[in-house]
């Protein structure tokens, strides 16, 4: 985990407040699906974490939804502008060895999922993704996952585009769903609790978010609750955690 | 740049505050370069601290309510104690609810030679128990001190606040007590609302502020505290460059902690000992000695 400065290549608007950012970053270390960047930005003290999207050689990518004044203010970013960045941080997601895998992304959710998704095909291991969304205009990165998945499914709660319904309810009646030996989800927290309660035998894996203090293990500002009532840290043994060993 | 507090002898004036730093298990070459760092607060028993969200943060403030969540004492003892830093002088931060906890703590700790000293945490506004109750009363903060004067022969600094008390009473007990020095000041009590749901934002229903901020507030108590007692005062309260410890070292303060600044940066603690130095240069000042406490009067 290094400190580093980074140039934006790329800001593109990709839905209402949402939007995508490539950066260049130099003499960046190896990095896996999961881990996450803490962004310095104006207007607050802390750092904002962002996932790894993305990645093109040094290239990283990174998907964002506007939610308060920290991302309002990435979200502007230009082209050249130099941005102050930690990471990689967290733990990342162990590739399995075996597919078919499944991705359930839900909203900005699905960006980690797709740089899991390039690094699964990569290793030649099966994988389909749902791709979920309220409604058709806030699906992203459809294109970018039919590059890398076997099979993309997308959904929206008002049926815009898709199968219509909730994605927990999409995911109950899939082939694909029974098929897979492996899940991941990111996504709104309802969404991975819901996910929790629909009785899939396979192990799921969630991407979590908490409120952050440092995203490095110093402040224990970012506490999950697991099934043993004790907190755990998403920053540091997260923010990738099998769901069924976290409280939601 | 070396600074004298009693008999010891800090390479600088910075210290890596308590609860920013966890148990200075990472970032050597940060530790390895400040006066002496703080570890994160034990109890007795492990505490599994405060429920999410625990931090909130504006411009220029920290709002957080942790709530001392740590290993405990006998996982302190096993998996931390071994693995301490040795380039640097760690001071132990030490929460308790009564005169039995400090005493559970100091007995087994007091003489351990890993540890440069100790840190009474008579001040974390997070916990319902103990924390800032203790450090609102002289008696309780002379008796605690007292206690701990008698277990350990190492530094005692006793960490204060200013909530809810008189902090000029406060200090002078500790240092009537035996301290070594007053650590001025944990965070401010403070609230965050959620409008929405019209309920405290953070999952204690407060917390603690600290950050930038603070900095005008805590500047102020550590010049009246330090013309008042005959020990030294150690500052804590919105450090976040070179600059900010020079203010302080004016108002009276021989070391100064750095707080919320390492989230954000764990390496700030090289940058603003970079720049203290560049300011020492352009002002003509050779030891902070010669700065502490010269504050003039209008
Ligand atoms: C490991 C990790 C990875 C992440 N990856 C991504 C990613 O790839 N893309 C992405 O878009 N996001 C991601 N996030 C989330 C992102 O970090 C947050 O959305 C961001 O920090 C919000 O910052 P902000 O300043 O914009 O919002 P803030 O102003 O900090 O607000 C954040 C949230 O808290 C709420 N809030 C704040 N104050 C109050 C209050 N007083 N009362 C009620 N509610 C309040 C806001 O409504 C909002 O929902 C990730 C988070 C983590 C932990
Ligand atoms: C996340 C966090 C955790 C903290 N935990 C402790 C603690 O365990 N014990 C303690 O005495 N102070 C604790 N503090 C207070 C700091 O050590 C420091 O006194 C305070 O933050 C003010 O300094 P700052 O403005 O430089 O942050 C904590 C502060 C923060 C932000
Ligand atoms: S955010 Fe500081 S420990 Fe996780």
């Amino acid at each position: 985990m290094i400190r580093l400065k980074a140039p934006v290549l790329e800001n593109r608007e990709l839905g209402p407040g949402l939007y995508s950012l490539w950066l260049a970053i130099e003499g960046l270390n190896e990095v896996q699906p999961g881990q996450f960047f803490e962004f310095r930005i104006r207007e607050r003290f802390l750092r904002r974490a962002l996932s790894i999207a993305d990645q093109k050689g040094r290239n990283l990518r990174f998907v964002l939804k506007t939610v308060g004044s920290g991302t309002q203010w990435l979200a502007q970013v230009r082209v050249g502008e130099m941005l102050d960045l930690i990471g990689p941080c967290g733990q990342g997601v162990k590739i399995p060895d075996q597919g078919p895998v499944m991705l359930l992304g839900g909203g900005v959710g699905s960006a980690p999922l797709l740089y899991l998704a390039r690094r699964l095909s990569e290793k030649g291991i099966k994988n389909d993704a749902v791709i979920a969304a309220c409604t058709r205009n806030e699906l992203i990165l459809v294109e970018e996952f039919k590059e890398v998945c076997r099979e993309v499914i997308v959904s929206t709660d008002d049926g815009s585009s898709g199968h219509k319904g909730l994605l927990t309810e999409v995911v109950r009646t899939l082939h694909q769903t029974t098929q897979a030996k492996v899940l991941y989800a990111c996504g709104p927290e309802p969404m991975l609790a819901a996910l929790k309660n629909i009785g899939l035998k396979q192990p799921v894996y969630a991407f979590l978010e908490s409120r952050m203090g440092c995203g490095m293990g110093l402040c224990v500002g970012c506490a999950v609750k697991g099934r043993d009532s004790r907190y755990h840290r998403v920053c540091l043994e997260g923010p990738v955690f099998d769901l069924t060993e976290i409280e939601l | 740049m070396n600074v004298k507090l009693g008999k010891t002898t800090f390479r600088n004036p910075l210290v890596l505050a308590s609860g920013t730093f966890g148990y200075g298990l990472t970032f050597p070459e940060v530790i390895e370069k400040v006066g002496a760092l703080v570890t994160k607060g034990i109890t007795v028993e492990e505490r599994i601290g405060n429920p999410p969200p625990r931090i909130w943060d504006s411009a220029e403030t920290v709002v957080n309510s942790v709530g001392l969540e740590n290993v405990g004492l006998q996982r302190f003892q096993t998996e931390i104690l071994p693995m301490i830093p040795t380039s640097t002088p760690v001071y132990v931060n030490l929460a308790g609810v009564d005169l039995g906890d400090f005493k559970s703590i100091l007995q087994p700790l007091g003489q351990d030679q890993r540890i440069a000293g100790f840190e009474l945490n008579l001040s974390c506004p997070n916990v319902k128990e103990g924390g800032a109750a203790l450090g609102q009363s002289s008696r309780k903060v002379s008796e605690v001190t007292a206690l701990a004067r008698s277990l350990t022969v190492k530094p005692i600094w006793v960490k204060l606040t200013s909530n809810f008390c008189d902090v000029r009473e406060i200090s002078k007990a500790a240092a009537d007590a035996g301290a070594d020095a007053v650590v001025l000041v944990n965070t401010l009590n403070a609230l965050v609302i959620d409008v929405e749901k019209r309920k405290p934002f953070l999952g204690a229903g407060s917390g603690g502020l600290s950050g930038p901020a603070v900095k005008p507030h805590v500047l102020y108590i550590v010049r009246e505290i330090s013309r008042i007692i005959d020990i030294p005062v150690i500052a804590s309260g919105g450090v976040v460059s070179g600059l900010d410890v020079f203010e302080y070292l004016l108002a009276g303060a021989r070391l100064v902690q750095l707080g919320s600044i390492n989230l954000v940066d764990p390496g700030a603690a090289l940058r603003i000992l970079e720049e203290l130095k560049d300011l020492f240069r352009r002002e003509g000042v050779n030891s902070p000695t010669e700065i502490i406490g010269r504050l003039e009067d209008r």
